[in-house]
């Protein structure tokens, strides 16, 4: 192995750092991204990943550097305000805020809505922080493993990643696993790699096959549009205006929940799929056993807005690993990240570090120049908070349906990148409303051709002794692995059928 | 009183994942059928044809589609697909759904490409904000202005790109 590669990363830091901090537009992009993202995610509705789905479409007329700071600066911005709507409305700005109102609301209720900003703020501040920097110790580790495996494990962990997000992204794994399918047999449309053999390819336009952009504008923001335009219901918000700042004393007194739920959250984004929608239940829940005020959970509690914020926030970190090692997203903002990393001709996989040194450190920097910037800004516009959330979805969400046109047009400059783009937003609500998950379809269609290329490229490789695949010792443990989550996802299932 | 007949709405969820289930079933048919008619190239025959994974896939998509379907006919999804209908139809999220998509199809199908995006753009938001009735005439035509100057010159512009 060459250790060499581990440090790489951590060696190339300060001077990635520096050559970002000396570019203007770079610092302006995730400045604008960060405030960007807070209003976003403020907004009910208004996902981090509609609005980086809205956005990809123009993201790739600009430089790499400045299209992918913009969306990670939109992510990291979304995120950390997705706590003040849970808090103010007691409704998530953001899925990843929903545990966030079971303590949040209670405490604007109870007249404390600066303490909880606070706490919101703080908590997922050095949340994001410390699962970045978790992301940047192992992955280099995870890299040079990821480098020994063949076309055959490259297989298995896409399905293993397949697997996992079908079962737990949603309520019913067997939704999940259809999703999942369907978006693989959506990657299997258009030429392919071995034969070149257009499969499905009835017209021209299918021949090339679905863009991953219009497809992830459709599935995350033209779906996200009808659901929320079909309501009719206004909310009430909590609090009146001033400033927030972030809270240190919180932080100090916490530190040991905010670190717990940092590694719980780096764990869980790990898991393909799943991310931080499920990170901020584990982190609550956890607080809530091990802390001595069990009962004051649910009622008020800072404790479990900063437990639910950090996981929240720390997430992204493990995401990052999958999504750079393998190009399998760890969660519906990272597939984002995953396309728009291949529409400027990056290849997310094992080679990445080697084909190009220091963009690892240079994703991480941008994740932690983000977080300082939405907390820069935060402060700056926490005065306006009950402004933007009074702000018309009526008016805001028509004008994203015709950027999502506009976003999937760029994507390739034809009628049928628009149309596939509304196909997928009638079909992604559609699932949506029968509780069927979505980003395991879009993993599926992330990663559908890779693993159909290595799968049968491994078939060629060892079409002599097929039993030989499963004597290769990474691909065995994987196999077993595969098999074992399959078992344990039906059993689940079955058990929770049961009365 | 059928059982049919009166609301029930455990029943109209049956309804729709059946009929949600049947679609995904047919879709898988249609995948497994398409795969199978692929051609065999190389030696190694059926697993190294373009339609292998395609095959596999939808043979697992069909089996686990037949799941939902046999769960859903067995919470008597098939009686109540009638009520269901009554319901989404009568139902005024799902009018408002509908209408939606339409005023899109009607800017992404039948305008664009058309006429000009500029104008496009301007009819999309001036129908929608209308139907959504976000104010009197004068807020109406402002925020028709300024939601088409920025997504139709002001983006565009911008990022130097042709629009449709």
């Amino acid at each position: 192995m060459d250790w060499s590669l581990v440090a790489q990363e951590w060696r190339l830091l300060p001077s990635v750092a520096l050559q970002i901090v000396t570019n203007p537009l770079l610092m302006a992009t995730v400045a604008l991204g960060g405030i960007v993202g807070m209003i976003v995610g403020m907004l009910p509705g208004i996902s981090a990943v509609m609005a980086m789905s809205l956005l990809i479409g123009f993201a790739f007329r600009v430089p790499a550097d400045i299209g992918l700071g913009l969306l990670i600066a939109i992510y990291v911005g979304a995120m950390a305000a997705g706590g003040v709507t849970a808090i103010m409305v007691n409704i998530p700005g953001t899925p990843a805020a929903a545990a966030t109102c079971v303590d949040g609301f209670p405490m604007a209720k109870l007249g404390r809505v600066k303490e909880a900003i606070e706490a919101s703020f703080s908590a997922s501040f050095v949340g994001e922080m410390l699962g970045e920097l978790t992301t940047l110790l192992l992955l280099p580790f995870i890299a040079l493993i990821a480098l020994k495996l063949g076309d055959w494990e490259i297989f298995l962990v896409a399905m293993v990643g397949i697997t996992l997000a079908g079962g737990l992204s949603g309520k019913n794994p067997l939704k999940g696993w259809i999703s999942a399918l369907i978006g693989l047999v959506i990657a299997m449309v258009g030429m392919e790699d071995i034969w070149a053999y257009p499969r499905f390819g009835y017209t021209p336009e299918l021949q090339r096959g679905f863009a991953f952009v219009p497809a992830l504008i459709g599935l995350f923001g033209l779906a996200e549009v009808f659901s929320v335009l079909r309501q009719k219901e206004p909310y009430q918000i909590l609090g009146q205006g001033g400033w927030v700042t972030l809270n240190p004393r919180l932080v100090g007194r916490y530190i040991v929940t905010i670190l717990r739920s940092v590694l719980v959250a780096v764990g869980i984004g790990i898991v393909p799929g799943v991310g931080e929608s499920a990170a901020c239940w584990v982190g609550y829940d956890l607080a809530r056993r091990t802390s001595k005020r069990k009962e004051c959970f649910g009622q008020g509690e800072v404790e479990g807005v900063i437990a639910a914020e950090a996981a929240n926030s720390a997430t992204s970190g493990g995401a990052l690993i999958p999504s750079l090692v393998f190009g399998i997203p760890g969660s519906g903002p990272t597939a984002l990240l995953i396309a728009a990393m291949f529409m400027y001709g990056i290849r997310p996989g094992p080679m990445l570090m080697i084909e190009r040194p220091g963009f690892v450190a240079e994703i991480v920097l941008l994740f932690w120049l983000s977080a300082i910037f939405t907390r820069a800004g935060a402060i700056l516009i926490s005065p306006s908070f009950i402004r933007i959330l009074s702000s018309p979805r009526e008016i805001l969400l028509p004008i994203a349906a015709a950027l999502g046109v506009l976003g999937a047009w760029a994507a390739g400059f034809t009628h049928f990148d628009v149309y596939c783009m509304l196909g997928f937003g009638v079909f992604g609500f559609l699932l949506r409303q029968r509780n069927f998950p979505l980003a395991p379809m879009v993993l599926g269609i992330l990663v559908g051709g890779f693993a159909d290329t290595s799968l049968r490229r491994a078939l060629l490789t060892y079409s002599a002794d097929v039993a030989s695949m499963f004597k290769r010792p990474i691909g065995l443990i994987l196999f077993i692995f595969l098999i074992l989550t399959i078992v344990s996802q039906i059993r689940a299932m079955r058990r929770s059928r049961r009365p | 009183m059928p059982p049919e007949s009166r609301d029930d709405p455990a029943g109209r969820e049956a309804a729709a994942e059946l009929l949600l289930g049947l679609f995904i079933t047919v879709f898988a048919l249609f995948v497994i059928e398409e795969s199978a008619r692929m051609p065999r190239l190389g030696h190694l025959g059926l697993v190294m044809s373009p339609g292998f994974v395609p095959l596999f896939t939808g043979t697992v998509l069909l089996l686990l589609s037949l799941v939902i379907d046999l769960r859903a006919f067995r919470r008597g999804g098939h009686r109540h697909l009638g009520q269901w209908l009554g319901q989404v139809l009568g139902d005024d999220e799902s009018r408002r759904f509908l209408i939606i998509v339409g005023l899109m199809s009607l800017y992404v199908v039948g305008l664009l490409g058309r006429i000009p995006f500029l104008a496009a753009t301007l009819v999309f938001h001036l129908l929608i904000f209308i139907y959504l009735k976000i104010g009197g005439p004068f807020k109406i035509g402002f925020y028709t202005a300024l939601a088409t100057f920025l997504v139709a010159y002001l983006l565009p512009g911008l990022f130097e790109m042709p629009v449709p």
